[in-house]
């Protein structure tokens, strides 16, 4: 049998604009799961497709291989919570865990005792014991989120869902709460599955990252294989901070020329390609040498504590170079704005940004090989 | 100089409260006590009987009975309208959204006169009623109808901005935990609405009870029969049994009072509700990790 939630090619359109398109997903059982994406991308509709909330227009839900598409959410048991975390106002956060019980058919309602027993447990896991008389209205943000989440919890679900759950939150909290989250999540073994537009967070918890841009899944892939590689433009664009080189301008036909000779034979005129350099691949030089080719004035330099940022622009004036160095190289180079330095590239990705067109190709120049080309 | 300002400012200020409180005087507390003072004026046994007259009985009876069909109607209609505008799409939502104020921008009397259009003996259905032995204007029917049609969006403007207000997450959150369609409105919607609901009772109950100009237009006026309370006033005063008509008016001026009371209370509790959770979420923020 079928383990864990998938969507075979899943359409979802709303009125006249298409906000998911053909979806294929695989989640395996017990994992924490991103659905990352900007705004707009389709992956809060993704999550309530889960839930049940919406209704694909086409495609099929799996949960454990059994079809859940047209399942209302009442019996399809996947835990929600929700971005401003939908608490019951009018109800204590003892009745807000134990309304998911109470609802239950009277014939497999526990009983009023069971119920009491389950939502202390639940209190106490989620540590919020002692708060069960407080209304919602009463607690803070990340304590809401708590009661949120052990209100899901209650029910037993198969799967659960967290939409933005961090969003609401002050940044230190954030931090803390989703290392929580990450640890809380292992120690239940529930299939999880979170939307959020920040990579960061992404990276940070997830056992697997879904890159969703346009209705469409770009990859799927571990934290480390997102950042590593990249499937895609947009997927290194969105993952990271990042410079990008068109290669038909006249800064980039110099550095096909001396930087990177092997990528020419892979460039056709009509197809315009863009080198892409992540600012810590970027090593910063005082003198020229033989990796250190490309001359740059520096016009900005911002210490990020252990790292410091540094833009400069090329001699030519054309391009703009973001550089991330360790504060110790940083100190040693003495550099300062309006400095001249050589840059060097340690790592070149090349994508087309037609993006139909899902080629890509990762060089070393200064190992000198060109990895194999991976399709994403 | 800034003594200057300061004792213009304060004459300003002294203005400013004089012109109120003799505006409200002369024409709110003024009436009410003419209408309390003309009732007693020949004692309060000439009161009393003046309210147990038999036809001044029967209006209080119509207006009641009026109140008490149109006001639950009222509710239960806002409800349903509001619920589908908060919560579905459909085509011709925004127009539905206009015409629901309709009755309160047309004139009560056009507003009687429509429905003696449609179910008078010349009117549009009004031939097929009468084919089947069924009285509606002229008749208490009518009042009904009538009472119900101007009073239609008080509750229901209500309920739809409640209804509006409140989002959908709180339901969508219970149906995923389980909950049933009805086990959403009972414990989740109807709980966070209620207030909105009470406001909508009063409301409709102050424009059911005094409604005049529309009703009159369809009520034939037959005492002891489809005089309501307003228009039984009207026909005593007529009369020139002002006695009897002021009488009949502090019933009306009464219930008014009650409902005004009514709705400070609802303003107050609901404001007092407010003002409570804030400095309890405030309190709380304070505690945020501190359970370790």
């Amino acid at each position: 049998m079928d383990m864990g939630v998938t969507l075979r090619s899943v359409w979802k359109t709303y009125k006249r604009a298409t906000v998911l398109q053909n979806v294929d997903l695989d989640l395996p059982t017990g994992k924490l799961v991103a659905l990352l994406g900007p705004s707009g991308s389709g992956k809060t509709t993704l999550l309530r497709i889960l839930a049940g909330l919406e209704v694909p227009d086409r495609g099929t839900v799996l949960f454990d291989g059994e079809d859940v598409t047209r399942r209302p959410p009442r019996v399809r048991r996947a835990g929600v919570v929700f971005q401003q975390y939908a608490l019951f106002g009018h109800m204590t956060v003892f009745d807000n865990i134990a309304f998911g019980l109470r609802v239950l058919p009277r014939k497999v309602r526990p009983l009023a005792w069971e119920i009491d027993t389950k939502v202390r447990d639940l209190l106490h896991k989620v540590r919020l014991n002692g708060f069960e008389s407080r209304y919602p209205s009463q607690l803070s943000g990340g304590q809401q989120q708590r009661v949120a989440l052990a209100r899901a919890l209650a029910v037993d679900p198969r799967i659960l869902l967290l939409d933005e759950p961090f969003a609401a939150l002050d940044a230190q909290v954030r931090l803390e709460l989703r290392r929580w989250l990450r640890d809380f999540q292992r120690e239940l073994g529930i299939t999880t599955v979170f939307v959020t537009h920040d990579q960061e967070e992404a990276m940070d918890i997830a056992d697997l990252i879904v890159v969703v841009n346009q209705g469409k899944i770009e990859q799927v892939g571990s934290p480390s294989e997102i950042y590593e590689r990249p499937a895609n433009a947009f997927v290194f664009e969105f993952i990271g901070r990042s410079n990008v080189l068109p290669l038909d301008s006249r800064e980039g036909e110099w550095a096909l020329d001396h930087l990177f000779p092997a990528i020419r034979d892979w460039i056709s005129s009509a197809d315009p390609m863009c080198a892409y350099i992540r600012p810590h691949d970027i090593e910063v030089h005082r003198r020229r040498d033989r990796g250190a080719a490309v001359k740059a004035v520096v016009e900005r330099v911002h210490p990020h504590g252990a790292l410091v940022r540094l833009v400069t622009r090329t001699a030519a004036g054309e391009q703009r170079w973001e550089a991330e160095i360790s504060r110790d190289r940083y100190e040693a180079l003495k550099v300062k704005t309006g400095d001249t330095v050589y840059l060097e590239f340690r790592s070149v990705t090349v994508f087309s940004p037609h993006r139909e067109v899902v080629h890509s190709w990762t060089l070393d120049p200064v190992r000198e090989e060109l990895q194999q080309p991976q399709r994403g | 100089m800034s003594g200057q300002g300061r004792s213009g400012m304060r004459v300003g200020r002294g203005l400013l409260i004089g012109v109120t409180v003799l505006f409200f005087a002369v024409f709110l507390f003024a009436p009410l006590v003419v209408v309390f003072s003309s009732a007693l004026q020949k004692g309060v046994g000439y009161y009393l009987a003046a309210l147990a007259d038999p036809e001044t009985a029967a209006a209080v009876r119509l207006t009641l009975l009026t109140t008490c069909i149109a006001v639950p109607v009222n509710i239960l209609f806002g409800l349903c309208a509001g619920w589908a505008i908060a919560r579905y799409d459909f085509p011709g939502k925004s127009l539905l959204k206009t015409v629901i104020a309709l009755p309160f921008s047309v004139s009560p009397v056009i507003s009687g006169l429509l429905f003696v259009l449609v179910y008078g003996s010349g009117g549009l259905i009004g031939p097929w009623l009468e084919a089947h032995h069924i009285q509606v204007i002229f008749a208490v029917p009518g009042i009904i109808l009538t009472t119900l049609f101007v009073t239609l969006p008080l509750a229901a403007h209500e309920l739809i901005a409640v209804l509006e207000a409140q989002g959908k997450e709180e339901e969508e959150a219970a149906w995923t935990l389980g909950a049933t369609g009805r086990q959403i409105f009972w414990k989740i919607t109807l709980p966070k609405i209620k207030w909105g609901v009470f406001y909508g009772v009063i409301l409709s109950t102050a424009r059911a009870m005094g409604e005049f100009g529309a009703v009159s237009v369809v009520s034939g006026h037959i005492r002891g029969l489809t005089n309501t309370l307003p228009l039984h006033i009207e026909i005593l005063y007529n009369q020139y049994d002002s006695v009897a008509a002021f009488a009949a008016a502090t019933l009306l001026a009464l219930a008014a009072l009650a409902t005004l009371a009514a709705k400070a209370v609802l303003e107050r509790r609901t404001g007092l509700r407010k003002d409570h959770a804030a400095p309890g979420a405030a309190a709380a923020g304070g505690e945020e990790w501190t359970w370790a």
